[in-house]
């Protein structure tokens, strides 16, 4: 779960679901939220959009290998915490999400697995609604703020600009990861804990013993 | 002293310019727990009073910890429950409980291991005290006013009832909460929804304010944001429906909900046993009383919502947000902010259509429980439609209670009983068919009113379809085999 390497640029295919809040559970479903080794989450990655009940590809499944960057709507991630959606992401080879709005953990759990999420306009939106059947190559600078999408067929080059906060983006690209940071800050963190003036709530609950 | 004003250093005779702007309860619980400011290079470092932990979201963070030679660095202040992956069936004679599946089992003695290696309290299923963590937290009293609490899972806005900042986080951050007890994070922005009305009007309930408050702000309006719940109608609410509207805060796209605690709350706390008593709980509590928004406290938004002339409402969509009254029909059009793509996809999941009266919808499954209505009040509004009648022959009824205590004292009470005869199953406590990952689920293509918090498609299993509604309304559902206004059969 740490992110282990920063990158800067990224070059991928698009798969593009042309929707508004897409929820944890369809990136993966509770269902498989009892499994606890990583290596056997993988096949959960959307999986009620990629298999038919009985395991077969769903013939209209917009995956494919080769996809590294997701384009979706407004409010991507919203739902459940689970990690286990952007694990299996990753897993999947997702490096890049483009997304109108995130949900604010889900955005979080992207940074902390060196998933970026990043911000796009309504106009530029649109283009990738519009081509949701081309082949489109997107290409994201972190350090600019920028990104190309490129189609082979109509021939098409457009570059978009996104948002992406600095501290968010300095994780992703030196590979900083929060644990790490918040470690280094222990003295602090330690001085405040011992400067808190009240009792715990745990401390109480433990003190009385094991009665009602 | 008698100094005269003129006399103090000139530091003193004006007060800061700061403190004369009116701050928010956010502002006031954020001050206090801020370790480090944020400031151009990083978030602010927030420390974190209460970790709560549970076997889905830890067991990534504790391999964390232990693949970087880590330790827990407060396990005192951290508490362990299971509950998505705890079966609602019983246990057999020699106290096996009958597990779906191996990774079930596995996670949950993976959570009662890894709470062992770290002396971390966990009320696993061999403990009286489990249940849902958020109806267990503050049941034993932990969810204190002005505390940070967090946990793996979304709905720990549950608890913001209470004036605690209150909210879900992911598994890294769990682990990094394990370490350090500490988190990385940009303030929030505040949010009110100011709650009107002087009275509740027949049959709705906390849950039907909540659809109708995420109606009015749609399913990611108040993305990021936290919402403060004012007005006063909350003095209409006890504490366990103010739960039910925070819960579901995080549906309309809130980090989570706060409410100022007030008589109500220091009522609530004062008999539970990790609250202290006498003059200790008087310290706490005149600290905790002055935890309001300052008038002219500003938000960046205000919704203001009329309880007066509400009726029961349920979901039709696969969003919390697309929700309609019982008396009346599914819109034609979707709701401003939502997509109509989103809309008429949610409508074609559920197989409804615009136009379609919400009363009558058929239904094969009706479930109550959850971290949104699993507490014994929940039961209570149930058990009484259900008293001395009997569910439709065509429809399931399961009552799962939020924790083993909500359990215990409804059957001290006779719920069980009622429910029992009624026809419905009276399972264990467990997260159930909310989540639907401890092998509970509904089947694909039949459709289940339920009072959990999200009716997001494939939720309750593969093609299954959720309807979201109040206990009185599942209870009045499951009386009549199909989609029930609860005022018919009260």
């Amino acid at each position: 779960m740490t992110n282990a390497q920063g990158w800067t640029h990224w070059t991928g295919r698009a798969v593009v679901l042309a929707r508004d809040n897409i929820d944890t559970d369809q990136i993966y479903p509770g269902r498989f939220l009892s499994l606890t080794d990583r290596s056997e989450m993988s096949s959960a990655f959307f999986a009620d959009w990629r298999f038919a009940a009985d395991g077969s590809l769903r013939a209209d499944s917009p995956f494919a290998d080769g996809q590294s960057v997701l384009v979706a709507g407004e409010n991507f991630g919203c739902g459940s915490s689970r990690e286990h959606a952007v694990w299996v992401m990753r897993d999947f080879g997702i490096r890049v999400v483009l997304a109108r709005s995130f949900a604010p953990i889900f955005k979080q759990n992207a940074i902390a697995n060196g998933i970026a999420p990043v911000e796009i306009s309504a106009a530029d939106y649109k283009i990738f609604v519009a081509n949701t059947q081309t082949k489109l190559e997107i290409t994201v600078d972190l350090a600019m703020g920028q990104g190309l999408i490129f189609s082979i067929l109509p021939l098409n080059l457009k570059i978009f600009n996104f948002k992406l906060d600095a501290f968010d983006a300095h994780c992703l690209r030196t590979g900083t990861d929060p644990l790490g940071f918040l470690l280094s800050l222990s003295e602090e963190s330690d001085s405040f804990s011992k400067n808190q003036n009240t009792s715990h709530p745990l401390q109480v609950y433990f003190s009385k013993g094991d009665s009602p | 002293m008698n100094t005269s004003p003129t006399s103090l250093p000139a530091t003193l005779r004006q007060p800061p310019l700061e403190t004369k702007v009116p701050r928010t309860l956010l502002d006031k619980i954020w001050e206090q727990s801020v370790v480090v400011p944020e400031s151009e290079q990083h978030p602010a470092v927030v420390f974190v009073d209460l970790h709560i932990l549970h076997e889905v979201t830890s067991g990534q963070a504790f391999k964390s910890l232990a693949d970087r030679g880590l330790k827990v660095r407060h396990p005192e202040r951290t508490v362990a429950l299971a509950d998505h992956a705890v079966p609602t069936g019983s246990p057999d004679a020699s106290g096996n409980w009958p597990f779906a599946n191996a990774s079930t089992r596995k996670s949950v003695e993976l959570l009662e291991h890894n709470c062992r290696t770290h002396g971390i309290e966990c009320f696993s299923l061999n403990d009286d005290r489990q249940g849902i963590v958020h109806v267990v937290v503050p049941e034993l009293g932990l969810t204190w006013p002005s505390s940070v609490i967090v946990c793996g899972d979304s709905h720990t806005s549950t608890q913001g009832a209470y004036g605690a900042l209150a909210f879900g986080i992911g598994s890294s951050e769990v682990a990094a909460v394990l370490a350090t007890q500490t988190l990385l994070m940009k303030k929030p922005v505040a949010l009110r929804v100011e709650l009107r009305g002087e009275f509740k009007p027949q049959a709705v309930t906390a849950k039907d304010i909540s659809l109708a408050v995420l109606a009015e702000i749609g399913v990611g309006g108040a993305q990021g944001g936290v919402i403060e719940f004012t007005g006063p109608a909350l003095r209409l609410l006890g504490m366990d429906e103010r739960m039910t509207l925070c819960n579901q805060s995080v549906e309309a796209g809130a980090r989570t909900a706060l409410i100022a605690p007030d008589e109500i709350t220091f009522a609530d706390l004062a008999g539970r046993k990790a609250c202290p008593q006498g003059e200790e709980f008087e310290r706490l509590k005149n600290l905790w009383a002055g935890l309001k928004s300052d008038e002219n406290a500003e938000y960046a938004r205000t919704w203001i919502v009329d309880i007066e002339k509400m009726t029961p409402r349920a979901t039709y969509g696969t969003l919390p947000a697309l929700s309609a009254a019982l008396d009346e029909s599914i819109p034609d059009s979707a709701p401003a902010g939502c997509d109509d793509a989103v809309w008429r996809n949610g409508l074609d999941y559920m197989a409804m259509h615009a136009g379609m009266r919400m009363h009558g919808i058929p239904v094969q499954h009706v479930f109550i429980g959850s971290c949104t209505n699993g507490r014994l009040s929940d039961l209570r509004l149930a058990a009484e439609v259900l008293r001395g009648k009997k569910i439709a022959p065509s429809l399931k009824l399961w009552v799962v209670a939020g924790s083993r205590s909500v359990k215990r004292a409804a059957e001290a009470e006779g719920l069980d009983r009622i429910f029992r005869d009624a026809g419905a199953d009276w399972r264990e406590p467990s997260c159930s068919l909310c989540v639907a990952m401890n092998g509970d689920f509904i089947p694909a293509g039949e459709t289940c009113v339920s009072t959990s918090n999200r009716n997001f498609a494939h939720r309750q299993g593969p093609s299954g379809r959720t309807i979201l509604a109040s206990p009185l309304t599942a209870a009045a559902t499951a009386l009549k085999g199909c989609l029930t206004d609860p005022r018919e059969v009260l």
